[in-house]
Order: structure tokens, then sequence, then C-alpha cells
């Protein structure tokens, strides 16, 4: 069971109609997590990452819908004899965002951790409040046994003296407390899948270790499965088993981590890893940026939406959109030239 | 007090002596002075002459408390600000007032960390950038608009984008025009806070190529003040560490490194997270918070959060000392300790 399926995203597309124009922050995305392992979403702001994972538990902000695709959560049955598991898929997308079986899931099932903590906790709430309002939104166990249960997962996250914690606001609680107490929070009703959107961006890297080997330790005890959104490279290699490269809301490159860091096929993500400061090599190479920016969401370069910036694109790729292919180990790259491209990376 | 290490050598561009910033924290009707927070407490540092100087710490260590000290944007509590000007005259900022400071304000700049609001949405680049020179009344007019187009294009921008206001751009080109800005009156130092913190990771090399291009034309010397130590590795010659007000440990950039001698310069390295998946190192962890510089700790501050840490380094504040080639270092077991560097930290 563990090599399982548990979260399949088929060509979504997610777009925003603006007065400017269509915003198509998501546009043909395909995902698959595997039951208990740490998938890394990388690209830059406004790649779609974070709207991708808003609409896999349908919290995209209007004026943002799904128009199109599939989300299918492969969701684990228990069997009475309590042997062999089963699951039932379900459809996500075609769930209504507020109806019961979205809400069951949203939050119970799959649960999510932000960025900053600080403005996605209620600052009206002590946070032993909300952690066991997620309880009793889940389980149907008396109110004490849930505050029992909440300060265990305080414990569970790292926080000294959990009892005195629990009544405590989030403003007296500092970054990385606050962000332990929202994976508290996050994984007090033992989800199947967690989705961490940048969760060490805001704070110090002393902190950021603390956070990232507790996330590990936290999914090796529960097993449950990661997708980890960040823009930091050097997260995902420490964190994850497989890598999605976005790009403009395209999935321009997948593989396992070692392939993708080592092996990279598309251009983006070699111009990427050859554009990033790495520590203890940094005075021998040169730096190589990548030119340009990245374009603004009302003008989508045509055809492949990397070539403006890209080093090695021809006539035909300003045309043409370019579609994903498979290579023999399950590495995927969406490039019509990635064959004439040369040398691996060391 | 930590010695001070100057040799008053030539070479050095800016000296400081001591210097202390405290902030006091006021309390009640009245506003009586409840503590103080020692956002810079006692830091003496040289900078050389032409040389980048990175500058690294955990967010309220003080690192950008230290800088806007440098060019006088806060008037320091206490202490030395020795800047040496282009004909070897020896001036202490720190003792100067307004009037007095306004020649010197020229050769030393800052750019600031967060280019959205760091230029303001009413004015249009070329009043941002012209600002400096019309102020200071080096040029005006049509002169003022060619000096103006000179400096975006050396920027990598282009002259027409002169007439648009700020929201127009994006991170990247915002931060470059900070840079031209600061650039506009050819200062010798410029202070650059988290240069390039708050933009994308691809447009990150750009800026990073861009001043140390600037550097080579003009001769700057950048204070480059940061808390990506893979950012600092790349850009400094040399590098200090502070933590919660006071340096820790000043070094050549390959010597501290390869060869850290304070154990939180240890940590620090090994809580990067490295690009590379057959490199996923046995990571130190600290424990425990930064401790609020309102009220640290005894002895060493970095005791409760150290592993190396010892009796001593309870009731004892360790001194800034040199332990040669130029590497100074507040611990006292620096002597005695082996701590890994970037290349030990990279095979296990």
């Amino acid at each position: 069971m563990n090599n399982g399926i548990l979260l399949e995203v088929q060509s979504l597309k997610t777009y925003f109609p603006l007065h400017e124009g269509v915003v198509k922050a998501v546009d043909g995305v395909d995902l698959t997590i595997k039951r208990g392992s740490t998938l890394g979403v990388v690209g830059e702001s406004g790649c779609g990452k974070s709207v991708t994972a808003f609409s896999i538990l349908q919290i995209v902000g209007r004026p943002g819908r799904i128009m199109e695709g599939r989300i299918l959560f492969h969701r684990p049955v228990p069997r009475e004899d309590g042997l062999s598991q089963v699951s039932e898929i379900i459809d996500l997308a075609a769930l209504h965002p507020r109806g019961p079986d979205m809400r069951a899931i949203r939050g119970g099932e799959i649960a999510m951790i932000f960025q900053e903590p600080m403005t996605s906790l209620s600052m009206m709430h002590t946070i032993g409040f909300q952690i066991v309002e997620a309880i009793l939104l889940h389980r149907h166990i008396r109110q004490q046994e849930a505050r029992q249960k909440a300060i265990e997962m305080l414990h569970r996250v790292g926080i000294p003296k959990p009892e005195e914690w629990f009544d405590a606001y989030p403003f007296q609680l500092s970054g990385g407390m606050r962000q332990r107490a929202m994976i508290a929070m996050a994984l007090v009703c033992q989800p199947s899948l967690l989705i961490a959107d940048e969760p060490t961006t805001a704070l110090d890297v002393t902190i950021q270790a603390q956070i990232l080997e507790l996330m590990r330790e936290l999914q090796r005890d529960l097993g449950m499965a990661v997708m980890l959104i960040t823009h930091d490279l050097g997260v995902v290699a420490e964190m994850c088993d497989e890598v999605t490269v976005m790009y403009l809301g395209e999935v321009v490159e997948y593989g396992d981590v070692d392939s993708v860091f080592h092996n990279p096929l598309h251009p983006y993500t070699k111009a990427l890893l050859r554009s990033i400061p790495r520590l203890g090599y940094s005075k021998e190479k040169e730096l190589e940026p990548i030119e340009g920016m990245v374009p603004d969401a009302f003008n989508r370069p045509s055809g492949c939406p990397f070539h403006p910036r890209c080093t090695v694109s021809s006539r035909a790729c300003a045309e043409a959109h370019p579609s994903m292919v498979t290579m023999e180990n399950g590495q995927m790259v969406r490039c019509a030239r990635y064959e004439n491209l040369g040398e691996p990376m060391t | 007090m930590s010695a001070p290490i100057t040799d008053q050598n030539e070479q050095d561009i800016l000296v400081l002596n001591s210097l202390k910033m405290h902030f006091p924290v006021r309390h009640g009707f009245l506003g009586g002075v409840h503590h103080y927070v020692r956002a810079v407490d006692d830091v003496s540092l040289a900078m050389r002459r032409g040389e980048t100087l990175g500058l690294v710490g955990e967010s309220g260590c003080g690192k950008t408390t230290l800088g806007r000290c440098i060019v006088r944007i806060y008037q320091p509590t206490a202490g030395e600000i020795f800047y040496r000007t282009a004909n070897g005259d020896r001036v202490d900022l720190a003792q100067l007032d307004r009037k007095e400071l306004r020649p010197y304000r020229r050769e030393l700049r800052m750019t600031f960390q967060d280019p959205y609001s760091s230029l303001c949405p009413r004015m249009t680049v070329r009043d941002i950038v012209g600002e400096p020179l019309r102020i200071n009344r080096v040029c005006q007019g049509r002169e003022l608009e060619d000096r103006v187009a000179t400096l975006l294009q050396r920027v990598g921008l282009r002259a027409e984008h002169m007439r648009r206001y700020p929201h127009a751009f994006s991170g990247g080109q915002r931060q470059r025009i900070g840079i031209a800005r600061a650039l506009a009156l050819e200062p010798r130092l410029v202070v650059a806070d988290e240069a390039v913190s708050a933009l994308d990771v691809s447009v990150r090399a750009q800026i990073l190529n861009l001043l140390q291009g600037l550097q080579h034309d003009f001769g700057l010397t950048y204070l480059f003040i940061s808390h990506d130590l893979s950012v600092v590795e790349y850009i400094a010659d040399r590098v200090a560490v502070m933590y919660v007000g006071r340096l820790v440990e000043v070094a050549e950039q390959s010597e501290l490194y390869y060869h850290p001698k304070h154990p939180y310069t240890e940590a620090l390295l090994s809580a990067v997270p490295r690009p590379d998946p057959r490199m996923r190192s046995k990571r130190i962890v600290l424990h425990g918070d930064l401790p609020n510089p309102g009220s640290p700790p005894s002895g060493c501050y970095f005791h409760p959060r150290c592993r190396y840490a010892r009796e001593r380094c309870h009731e004892d504040t360790p001194e800034l000392r040199n332990i040669g080639n130029g590497h100074v270092v507040a611990c006292h077991f620096a002597d005695e300790l082996s701590l890994s560097g970037v290349a030990a930290l990279a095979q296990s």
C-alpha cells in the first residue's frame, strides 16, 4: 500500500477572470502524489504552485475558479476485517467547495500549513482553542478529550510546557513556535496528505532547520504524504522524494530528486540550478543568471512559455506548445529540444 | 569592552570602535524608560577600501541597525565611526551633527531591503533617482535627465523608463532603481541591506552580478547585509557574523566557511539546506529560539543554545580576540574546539 497513489491531479486549470483579462494561474497541471512520500513543487512567484494547492483543497479565492480537470483523491476505506484496505476514488474538483464531503476532507484527510503563521492563525483565539476546534470538526469526541489530544499534539511538535502554551495567543509565540502550533493544528486529525506552502520561508535558518527536522520526523511517525511548495531548491533537495518544477502555470519537469538535480532535462530547471549560489562552491563558479524576468500574467508568451528567456529556443518554440515527454526512468519534461541540449550537469 | 581592533591602517575606509545602539523601551503613562534593547552592543570592526564585507546573522541580531548607524540614519548611543575620506582625512561620523554630516552623506549610501516600500509610489523614476542630485545641487534640468539616463543604463534599465512610476516595475527592476539612486552621487561606500532577499531565485543572480560589476567599475566598498549564507559566500571577501547585537566572528570568507571557530557560525553553516540531494547533511539543529535583545542571557549570549557550552560560558562574556590571520572570534574555547566547516559538513 505504501507505494500506492494518494492523489492525482489531471490537467487542472484554475483561472482568474479579471477586468484586465483572464489570468491563467494554473493551466493544465498534472501531479501525482504517492502515499507516504514527499513531493516538492518548485517555481518562482506567480508560477501557480500555491493556486494548485488551493485548488486541491477548493479554497481558491474569488474570482478564481477551477475551469477544468480532475483531482482524484484515493481515500482509504478501512474494511471491517481490518486486514486489507481498499480505496475509493473521489474527484475533489467535482465536489461543492462548501459541501459536507469537501469539508470532511479539508482539514481532516488533507491538511495545509501556510507560509506566514501570524496571518493564518486567528489572533482573536488561543492556539488551544483553534486546535480543539479543528479536532471537534472532524472527530466526535468530548471537549475534554479534545483538549487532551491538543496538548499531546503540542507536546509532539516540540512546544515545551504545552499545558501553559495551550491558553496563549499567537502574538505571544515566536515565529518558530507559531509554525509549530500550526503544524500541530494541521496534524491533529492525522491527515493522509499535508500540503505545506512555503512552511519555512518566513523563518531564520536555524529555526528553519528545526521545523524541517520536525516535519521529517512527524512524516516518518504518522506515515503521511507531504506536498511541499517552495522556491528554495535547497529545501527541496533535503526533504523531497520527487520534484515537480512549475513555470507560468505549467509543469515543465517532473522526476525523482536525484534525477532532477543531477540530470535536469528542461532548460528552465538547468538555468535555475546554475543561477543559485551554492555553499562551498561559490568562488569557483560564476553565477549564470536567467535573463529577463517572469512575464506578467496577462501577456503569456505564445508556444512554450519559457521560450523568451530560453538560451536554446528555436523558432518552433515560439509557435508550438510542447507536450510532455516521459523518459525511461519516469522523468518527464515539457520541452521540444531537450534531446539537443547536451551534457548532464554534475 | 572588546579591544579596539584598529591599527590605523591606511587601507581601512571605515573603522567602528565599540559602537553601541541602544533603543529605550518606554512604559506607562509618563513614558519612563523601562529598559534598553541593545540592538548593537559594543561592535568593533574595520572595513578595507574596495572590499565586500558580508554581515550575516538571524533576524533581530542588529545587522540592519548596524548598517543604519554607519550611514547615520541613527545616532549611535556610544562609540566611534571613523571614516577615511578620499584625501586621507579621518573623521568620526558619530560625533557630527546634521549639517556637518552633509558632505559625507554623499559618500556613504544605502540600498534597502524591500524594493516595494523603499520607492515612493508617487514619484517617477526620474524624480527618485534624480532626487539626491537635485538636493545636493549637483545638476538640474536637461543635465539631470542625462545623468539619470546614464545611471539607469548602467544598472540595466532603459532611459525611457525614467517617466514611469515604480508600480510599473518588477521586484528585480525596482531593486535596480534603488541601486541607481544609491549610486547617483558617486559614493565610496554602499551599505546593501538584504539586496536580493525579496527577489525571485532566477533574478537574484542578475542583481548579484550587477553589484559586482559596479564595484569593479567604481571602486566601491560594500557592506553586504544578508541572512543568506550562500549568497554571502558568493559575493563577500570577508564575513562578519552577528548574534544578539554582538559580533561573534570575523574572518576572510573562505577561512570562515571552511574553518569556523565559533559554534554559532558552525551551526549556521550546517543549517543551510544544500541544493543537492546527494549531500543531505547531518544538520546541527540548535534548540530554542533567538534570545530577546532586551534581556539577553548572562555570560556568552549563545550559551543556552550552544552544544559545547561549559560552566565558564554561563558567567563570563567572551571578548572578540584575534587568533591570527585576521580571524577574530568571541568564544572562550575557540582554540580547543574543532568545528566543521562547509567541506566537512558536505561529506557527512
